[in-house]
């Protein structure tokens, strides 16, 4: 089984620890001596900010010259959370992706990767937000963007009040949802019994909602934008992205960058758009759509369903306490998968290092923006 | 128009019928101060007792936590400042009596309810109202406060609370003048002193690197004189609000100077970074982790083992000031 330790630094001192249980561990080696320096070189200016956008480069070329990966995921989530949590214009928000894109144009020219970029959605006024916390069910709508919110023990009346309720979408019971989406049984033995989906731009609040006041929301897209320099047949969705890198890494160093905040209307770069859904089930700005494009499975493949009660799962005996909700660390991801030296670097806190699965993944250690540091998980 | 003094704070604001004091959470209404927004939330988490953070009552507890909006104090460094400093009206969006806080208590396999996110003075009727239906109910209810309150009032939260976590900010007039936003520390030493002495008490210092650093041998000797087995949670520094820019404080100096003090103060942690190893609770008598914790950032952490014996050291039998012993996180999931 493979090791991963977390070396963390929170300014001008570290520590590392075994990154499935989070207890501090006594760990040498070449990637780990890497990991410290980069991490010790690069302090984490904060999320909203402009220097937070230029460290994902910085980290990225500082790491790719140490360790001279041939593969690197990238992640840039600075104009999504700049949408989102700042007060930006249209003209501003405009600007912000146009920074990235010269954050992404940096970061080619300096290491020739061959380049595939992927815009993971725009962003979309807040229209509403749905009450949950007068239902007799126990709901699970967790996080900063709850557009979905599992329902536990629900009644029939919980099931019409909610229907009727202004932003749902459509609520459906884990029996229909299976029945219709067909997956895996771990995904559906975390499964809530019923699953309630917001309209485009509503959110679930209630019990474990986040308190930040996000004023925009991610806009779940039917289809976003690929920029590819790869050659190959044309990709159709986002889970044929990660055969469409291990392929290019056959003959080719490649960089899979994935920018958060752009769509189709503002990606600045050639592209071609590509399925962002399965069925009606269009992916958010988040886990399941990072899960999808770094390993080629469609999120029912994964662990980590939609609505799932974390509490159930987050006693002492729960695993990788680094990475959020995350349960496991795919084995599917592309860097898990690709033999070649692999490296990551990116602004979307521990998805970064679950999805990736490289040698190396240094991310912000940052949650809720409250910015404690920098952290990398190491393969040992 | 009707005027009286707000009893909740020892500011003691000037109240009326439409004039609200400093925390803008009360009014003078029929003779008495009153909420302007009863039992109404901002927030509701469920969490670990650790991360309020709590390490001696209750180890291992799932806590629903709350919190409102408003502050008594105006704190340089806030880290709530999105709903302590912001105009409270607008965030409170969750109306929920007691009954109804019990049930999602009870649903989500809750042990306790604390009030965490901002000030529970600026709610304290709502609050006490809670806490007298949901003991019997099965929910001991707990806060965190910066204790700058009456006396009365801390008699009060400590008739009311059975966990009690006070900020001990600094403990100099000249700190909390110009960090703080009152003149002095006296009600708050005041209060733990009184918390101290009723309820299960433990208190919670931000360290502030050439501000209040060089004050930590003059606070853990008070906190020492009130009761040397208190659990003192210090935390470095996230800098937020007007000290966003502010350096964080150095790990190794700042772990140096508590080290110093542990002679007097057992139960010293410190935290508030990723992966902090003064996290867990050692046995003073063997030595041994009596609860193990790991740190994930913020003010607590998570237990992820423990060699208890009721609320004794299971090594060696010595007795800890644990209250309540180690309560599974799981025992109520199928409530």
């Amino acid at each position: 089984m493979i090791k991963h330790a977390a070396v963390i630094d929170v300014g001008e001192w570290q520590t590392t620890v075994d990154l499935s249980d989070g207890r501090e561990m006594a760990a040498e080696g070449p990637r780990l001596e890497v990991a410290r320096a980069v991490l010790a070189a690069h302090p984490y200016p904060g999320d909203l900010t402009d220097e937070g956008l230029r460290w994902v480069t910085d980290t990225a070329l500082d790491l790719h010259a140490r360790y001279a990966p041939n593969y690197m995921m990238l992640d840039y989530a600075y104009a999504h959370l700049r949408a989102v949590y700042g007060e930006q214009s249209p003209e501003e928000r405009a600007q912000s992706i146009a920074e990235v894109f010269g954050e992404v144009a940096r970061f080619l020219e300096a290491t020739g990767f061959e380049p595939v970029v992927v815009g993971l959605g725009g962003t979309m006024p807040c229209l509403g937000r749905i009450e949950t916390l007068d239902l007799e069910a126990t709901v699970a709508a967790a996080g900063m963007h709850a557009s979905f919110a599992g329902l536990y023990g629900a009644t029939e009346r919980d099931l019409e009040r909610l229907a009727e309720r202004e932003g749902v979408a459509r609520v459906l019971s884990r029996e229909a949802f299976r029945a219709e989406f067909g997956g895996s049984d771990v995904f559906y033995s975390a499964f809530p019994d019923w699953l309630a989906v917001a309209e485009d731009g509503y959110l679930f609040r209630g019990v474990n909602t986040g308190t930040r006041r996000a004023r925009r929301l991610p806009r779940p897209e039917a289809e976003i934008p690929l920029h590819t320099a790869l050659a190959g047949p044309p990709l159709e969705s986002l889970v044929d992205v990660a055969g469409h890198v291990l392929a290019g890494l056959e003959h080719a160093r490649v960089a899979l960058i994935l920018v958060e905040g752009v769509d189709g209307e503002t990606f600045p770069w050639p592209h071609r758009m590509i399925a962002n859904r399965a069925g009606w089930y269009r992916y958010p700005s988040g886990s399941h759509q990072y899960l999808a494009l770094n390993t080629g499975r469609h999120f029912i493949e994964h662990p980590d369903p939609p609505g799932y009660r974390f509490e159930l799962y987050d006693g002492p005996e729960a695993r990788y306490p680094f990475s959020g909700t995350f349960m496991s660390l795919p084995e599917t991801a592309i860097g898990r998968r690709y033999a070649g030296r692999s490296a990551a670097v990116g602004s979307r806190s521990m998805l970064t290092h679950v999805c990736a699965g490289t040698e190396i993944a240094v991310e912000c250690f940052a949650r809720s923006l409250y910015n404690q540091g920098v952290m990398a998980a190491v393969r040992l | 128009m009707s005027e009286g003094t707000c009893p909740y704070c020892e500011r003691a604001c000037r109240l009326s019928e439409d004039a609200p004091g400093y925390c803008r959470t009360y009014l003078w209404r029929d003779g008495r101060a009153v909420e302007r927004w009863p039992h109404r939330y901002s927030s509701l988490h469920v969490n670990h007792i650790e991360n309020v953070p709590f390490y001696h009552y209750r180890p291992g507890s799932r806590t629903l936590v709350l919190g409102t909006a408003g502050c008594n104090l105006d704190c340089e460094y806030c880290s709530n400042a999105h709903v302590a400093r912001a105009d409270p009206g607008p965030q409170l969006v969750y109306h929920l009596p007691p009954a109804e806080i019990i049930r999602l208590a009870q649903q989500y396999g809750c042990h306790n309810i604390a009030f965490a996110v901002n000030e529970p003075t600026v709610a304290l009727p709502s609050l006490l109202e809670l806490a007298a239906l949901a003991e019997p109910a099965g929910f001991p209810v707990g806060v965190l406060t910066n204790g700058y309150i009456p006396a009365a009032m801390a008699e009060e939260m400590a008739r009311a609370f059975r966990f009690v976590n006070v900020s001990l900010k600094g403990i100099t007039p000249g700190f909390y003048r110009e960090h703080a936003g009152v003149p002095t520390p006296e009600p708050v030493l005041r209060s733990i002193e009184i918390l101290a002495a009723r309820t299960h008490l433990e208190v919670s210092t931000p360290i502030i690197q050439g501000i209040n650093d060089g004050d930590i041998p003059a606070m853990a000797a008070f906190l020492a004189s009130v009761r040397p087995e208190i659990a003192w949670h210090v935390f470095r520094l996230l800098p937020e609000y007007r000290m966003a820019e502010r350096e964080r404080p150095s790990v190794d100096e700042v772990s140096a100077a508590l080290e110093a003090q542990r002679g007097r103060l057992p139960y010293i942690y410190f935290s508030n970074f990723v992966g902090s190893r003064w996290v867990s609770t050692l046995c003073p008598a063997c030595g041994s982790t009596a609860i193990e914790r790991i740190s994930l950032g913020n003010c607590g952490s998570r237990l992820v083992a423990q060699q208890l014996e009721g609320t004794r050291c299971a090594a060696c039998d010595a007795p800890l000031p644990i209250t309540g012993g180690y309560t599974d996180w799981h025992s109520r999931d199928g409530a």
